[in-house]
C-alpha cells in the first residue's frame, strides 16, 4: 500500500462529502430561488409584524417619512423597542426579509437582463442591509444589544415602515390584486 | 496499454460528440459567448485526430509525450472555462462585484491550499518518477476544480447573483465531471501505478463514459435557446424604485450611526 494513505483517504473523503453536501444544498437553493416569481417574493418581503414596526418607526418619523423634531420624538426606550419588534425572533424575521431582498435582486437580474444596473443596485443594498441586521442579531445573542438597539433596530423599523407604506400606495394606485392581503393587515 | 474494442468505441464516440458540440457552438453562435469553452472543445477534437494518427504511425514515446502535452493543455483550458464562467456570474455589470472580490479571492486561495495539502500527503507507488507527478497533478487539478465549482455556487447563492441558462448548464456538466474525476483520481493515487494498470485502465474508461454523458448534456443544452429576455414591466420598475429608496434611507441611517 502507498505511504500516508490513511490520512490522505480520510481527508479526501471529508472533502468529497463536503463538496457534495455543500454543492447539493446550494444547487437546491439556487433552483428554489429560480422558481420563485416576483409576486411571491413581494409577499414574503412584507410578511412582518406591522403594528410593532409602525410604532417603533413613528416614534422617530412622521407618517410622511420626515424625521420628527418635536419633544416626544424617540422617546421609546431600548427595552420597549426590542419588545415591539418581537425580540430576537423579530430581528430574525428582519434578517429573513433581507434575504428575500437578495432573492428579489437575483430574480430581476435573471428575468430582465436589460435592467442589470437596477438589479445590481438593489442587490448591493440588500447585501449591506443583511450585514447590518445580522450584526444586530449577533449583538443580541452576545448580550451587547443595549449599545446598538436604538441605532440599528429603530432605523430598520423606519425603513420597513416607509417601504411598506410606499409599496401600498403604489399598489392602490395601480390596483394590483397581489397586495390585497397587505391592505387587509392594516 | 493495448487498446480494446471498447476503447476504440469510446474514442470514436468522443470524437463525434466533440465534433457535434463544436458545430452547435458555431451554428448556434454560442462560441462568441464562450470562447474558452469553445477552444477546449476544439482542443479535444484536435487531440483525437492527432493521437489517432500517432497511434497508427508514430512511436510509443511520441504518443506518450503528445498525450500528456494535450492533457496539460486540457487542464489549463478547463481552469480557463472556470474563469470564463465565474466572470459571467460575478461581473453583472462588466466589473467584478465589489462585495464578492475578497470572498472569491479567499476561496480560491483556500482551495489551492487545501488541494496542495491533500496532494502533498500521499506517496503513490509507481515505476517512474514521472508517473508520480502525473498522478499528483491529476489529483490536484480534480480537487481544485471541484472546490472552485462548489465555491462559485455557494458564493453566487449567498450574494444573490444568478446564473444564466447556458452558463449554468456548462458549469453543471463540468462540476459533475470534476467531482467524479476527484473520486477516480483518489482511487488512482491510492492504488498507484505498479505495472498492473488494470484498475487505472478501468477507471479511465469509466471516466470517459461519464465525460461522454456530459458532452451529450452540453449538446442538448446548448442547442436549446435560453429563455427570451423580457423588458421589465413599468409596475415592477416602480416597485423596485420604492424598495430601493427605502433601503437607501435605512442604510444611510445605519452608516451614520456607525460613525464615531
Amino acid at each position: 500500500m502507498n505511504g500516508n494513505i490513511l490520512p490522505f483517504l480520510l481527508l479526501t473523503v471529508v472533502l468529497i462529502v463536503a463538496i457534495l453536501g455543500t454543492g447539493g444544498y446550494y444547487f437546491w437553493r439556487l433552483r428554489k430561488s429560480a422558481r420563485a416569481g416576483w409576486e411571491d417574493l413581494l409577499k414574503r418581503l412584507i410578511a412582518i409584524d406591522h403594528s410593532g414596526v409602525d410604532t417603533v418607526a413613528l416614534d422617530a418619523i412622521e407618517p410622511s417619512g420626515k424625521r420628527r423634531t418635536d419633544g416626544l420624538a424617540r422617546e421609546l426606550d431600548p427595552d420597549r423597542i426590542w419588545e415591539l419588534l418581537g425580540g430576537l425572533e423579530g430581528v430574525q424575521r428582519l434578517e429573513a426579509n433581507s434575504r428575500v431582498l437578495v432573492d428579489m435582486a437575483a430574480y430581476l437580474q435573471r428575468s430582465y437582463p436589460e435592467a442589470a444596473a437596477v438589479a445590481e443596485e438593489l442587490r448591493l443594498q440588500a447585501i449591506e442591509l443583511e450585514w447590518h441586521v445580522g450584526w444586530l442579531r449577533m449583538a443580541a445573542e452576545q448580550g451587547s444589544l443595549e449599545f446598538h438597539i436604538n441605532a440599528y433596530a429603530q432605523n430598520a423599523a423606519i425603513a420597513y415602515y416607509l417601504m411598506e407604506q410606499r409599496l401600498q400606495v403604489l399598489c392602490q394606485r395601480t390596483n394590483v390584486p397581489t397586495f390585497r392581503p397587505l391592505q387587509e393587515t392594516h | 496499454m493495448p487498446l480494446t474494442n471498447f476503447d476504440l468505441l469510446l474514442w470514436v464516440a468522443g470524437f463525434l460528440g466533440h465534433l457535434a458540440l463544436l458545430l452547435i457552438l458555431l451554428l448556434r453562435r454560442r462560441a462568441r459567448m464562450f470562447p474558452v469553452f469553445t477552444t477546449l472543445i476544439v482542443l479535444n477534437v484536435t487531440r483525437t485526430i492527432v493521437l489517432f494518427l500517432i497511434n497508427r504511425e508514430g512511436t510509443k514515446a511520441t504518443y506518450f509525450y503528445t498525450f500528456w502535452s494535450f492533457a496539460f493543455a486540457d487542464v489549463a483550458l478547463q481552469f480557463g472555462v472556470v474563469y470564463e464562467l465565474a466572470s459571467k456570474v460575478f461581473r453583472p455589470l462588466g466589473e467584478w462585484a465589489s462585495d464578492i472580490r475578497t470572498r472569491l479571492a479567499v476561496w480560491v486561495a483556500c482551495s489551492i491550499g487545501f488541494a496542495l495539502l491533500l496532494t502533498w500527503i500521499p506517496h503513490p507507488q509507481s515505476r517512474f518518477w514521472m508517473q508520480v507527478i502525473l498522478l499528483k497533478g491529476s489529483f490536484f487539478s480534480a480537487a481544485l476544480m471541484s472546490e472552485l465549482f462548489v465555491g462559485m455556487m455557494a458564493l453566487s447563492s449567498i450574494a444573490g447573483l444568478s446564473w444564466s441558462s447556458h452558463v449554468a448548464k456548462i458549469a453543471q456538466g463540468l462540476a459533475l465531471y470534476s467531482v467524479a474525476t476527484l473520486v477516480f483520481e483518489t482511487a488512482n493515487t491510492s492504488f498507484g501505478l505498479t505495472g498492473n494498470d488494470r484498475i487505472y485502465g478501468q477507471l479511465s474508461r469509466l471516466r470517459m463514459v461519464l465525460y461522454l454523458c456530459c458532452v451529450m448534456y452540453w449538446i442538448v443544452s446548448l442547442w436549446r435557446n435560453a429563455p427570451p429576455a423580457r423588458r421589465m414591466p413599468e409596475l415592477v420598475r416602480r416597485q423596485v424604485s420604492v424598495i430601493s429608496q427605502a433601503l437607501d434611507y435605512r442604510l444611510d441611517a445605519l452608516r451614520s450611526e456607525e460613525e464615531p
